[in-house]
């Protein structure tokens, strides 16, 4: 009987984390957080039951289970409900609040009704069913993980340094969303001189005029690493694999087989750029901005979301991870030659700083949003970012002035709309602001003059790999891909079609 | 075309809220169908009392 009463539970708390995983399967979701929160939340709801058991001993277990499955549906559709009065333009917390307790009450009645369990019962093995059949298929299909596969056996071509040659440290320090002085100017009215000029005092070439080649970080940093363009012919679609950003790519690969010590930045927020093995040596950034993004997007559909903002996350301190990964350089010495990839999400929201580097608390991870303040606060972050980055610089030249170092934005912003479209339907000033971005580079004089202006992601390490092997750079056109974006269709994928629009 | 706001607002994880919702409605119908089984004789009797 009891075991009937705990099957029921289990699946409704199941329900949220399997729907999760299904929606995120490629992505390199730890499936070991995840069932660990999973385990956590049925501990909770046993213990709500008690307790609700131990105040209500006059009704029978059986209904105040029913009772709470039906709560957790309520639970962890807050979001949806909030969603529904946000669109009709009303205070859309004020009223999901009251609408989920008039929903409550009915969960109350509906639990009374004889029976109800079987009903509830069959209901929550669909609800779960569904989710798994998807996993499964992925499955099955061998996930995402088959792009690339080829590229991993290259060997590089072109005859790398003799041994007493001595091989240049790399820096890649992408700044997520980062964009170009002129996209600045004209969309922000911030005048960021100072930065570059800052940059260029300390041998930088801006490729002032540079374009990301996609308008999302998956296949923009993507592109970067495996330093082409991602559709071959063949492809009728792409699912990024994550892994490629992780370290399982083309550049990396490169690098290694010159004997280069691949050091990965995991900065805490993404898991996108997560340690996963793929690296020599992971530099872990513990401390992170406010909320991490699984965190983030488990609590996101609930009821905790906007409660956990309000008392939690609001006395938190955070970090773009650029003040940890300079002092970490400034103590740990790394084995030589090293190749350092770091991708800092900012100024990427969530915006964590003032220009003064004190703390703020704008902790969404909202990349649509065309408000003003929101504006402000994506000003107001990168110019912290920027004086940290400057920090990282100066400690990177101080004790290795032939260092190459690349910082480089992965795409531009969106404050006109970009992300209520797909990019193909993007007009220019929308398309010069979502892929116009920061692109610096310290390189050797001998390969520094391959350089221009509107030189793009795609082409970064074909330009350090030309450096290495001292051979003239066979460089790619410079492209804007305008790929289909559909968001994430089906398997929780970034989803491009084949057609994509150039220029 | 529109991409919902649900999508589109996190980064890069998809929360997956529109799918709870619509394995809620598939749920739904199949706990309805259940009791609608469980309850069929009743129902008709109902109706082939009126």
């Amino acid at each position: 009987m009891i075991f009937k009463e705990l099957f029921l539970l289990f699946l409704f708390c199941l329900w949220p984390f399997v729907n999760f995983v299904a929606h995120n399967v490629g992505q390199g979701v730890p499936l070991g957080r995840v069932t660990a929160y999973a385990v956590g939340f049925l501990f909770l709801t046993l213990l709500w039951v008690g307790m609700v058991k131990f105040a209500l001993r006059q009704y029978p277990l059986k209904r105040l289970i029913c009772f709470t499955a039906l709560a957790i549906v309520i639970f962890v559709n807050f979001s949806n409900i909030s969603w529904v009065f946000a669109e009709v333009g009303l205070p859309h917390y004020r009223y999901a609040f009251f609408s989920s307790g008039i929903l409550l009450l009915l969960a109350w009645r509906l639990s009374k009704i004889p029976n109800i369990r079987k009903a509830i019962v069959t209901a929550g093995i669909v609800m779960v069913g569904i989710p798994l059949i998807q996993i499964g298929f992925f499955s099955l299909n061998g996930g995402s993980a088959t792009l690339y596969a080829s590229v991993l056996s290259s060997k590089p071509k072109g005859n790398f340094t003799t041994s007493t040659q001595r091989k240049p440290n790399i820096y890649f320090i992408i700044l997520d969303m980062y964009t170009r002085g002129d996209v600045l100017q004209e969309v922000f009215g911030y005048d960021n001189s100072t930065f570059l000029e800052a940059l260029r005092q300390r041998d930088f070439y801006i490729a002032d005029k540079s374009y990301s080649n996609y308008p999302f970080t998956g296949a923009s940093v993507s592109s970067t690493l495996q330093m082409d363009y991602l559709l071959k012919e063949s492809d009728q679609e792409l699912n990024i694999d994550i892994s490629i950003i992780r370290g399982k790519n083309k550049t990396v690969q490169t690098l290694k087989n010159f004997g280069y010590n691949y050091v990965h930045f995991d900065n805490g927020l993404w898991l996108g750029a997560a340690c996963s093995g793929y690296e020599d040596v992971c530099l872990l950034n513990a401390k992170g901005a406010g909320i991490p993004e699984l965190e983030y997007s488990l609590l996101q559909p609930t009821l905790f979301l906007p409660l956990y903002k309000k008392f939690v996350v609001s006395k938190k301190e955070g970090s773009s991870g650029l003040p940890e990964l300079t002092q970490s350089l400034a103590i740990k010495k790394h084995r030589e030659p090293v190749f350092l990839y770091a991708h800092i999400i900012a100024p990427h929201p969530p915006y964590i700083y003032h220009q003064d580097c004190s703390q703020t608390h704008t902790l969404d991870w909202d990349l649509a949003s065309r408000k003003q303040e929101d504006k402000e606060a994506y000003r107001d972050n990168l110019v912290c970012v920027s004086k940290q980055v400057l920090s990282l610089i100066d400690q990177i030249i101080a004790g290795d002035p032939e260092a190459m170092i690349l910082v480089q934005g992965d795409h531009g912003t969106f404050f006109q709309g970009q992300a209520l479209i797909p990019p193909p339907l993007w007009g220019e000033p929308q398309l010069h602001e979502g892929y116009g971005i920061l692109n610096a580079f310290h390189l050797p004089q001998n390969c520094g003059k391959h350089l221009y202006p509107s030189i793009s992601p795609v082409n970064s390490f074909r330009l350090v790999k030309a450096c290495l092997t001292d051979n003239e750079p066979e460089l790619l056109p410079d492209k804007r891909i305008k790929t289909a974006h559909m968001g994430r269709l089906g398997s929780g994928n970034w989803y491009f079609l084949k057609k994509e629009d150039e220029n | 075309m529109k991409i919902s706001g649900l999508v589109i607002l996190i980064a890069y994880l998809d929360p997956g809220s529109g799918g709870l919702l619509l394995q809620l409605l598939l749920g739904g119908v199949a706990g309805i169908g259940v009791l609608l089984k469980l309850y069929w004789k009743k129902i008709r009797s109902w109706f082939s009392k009126s």
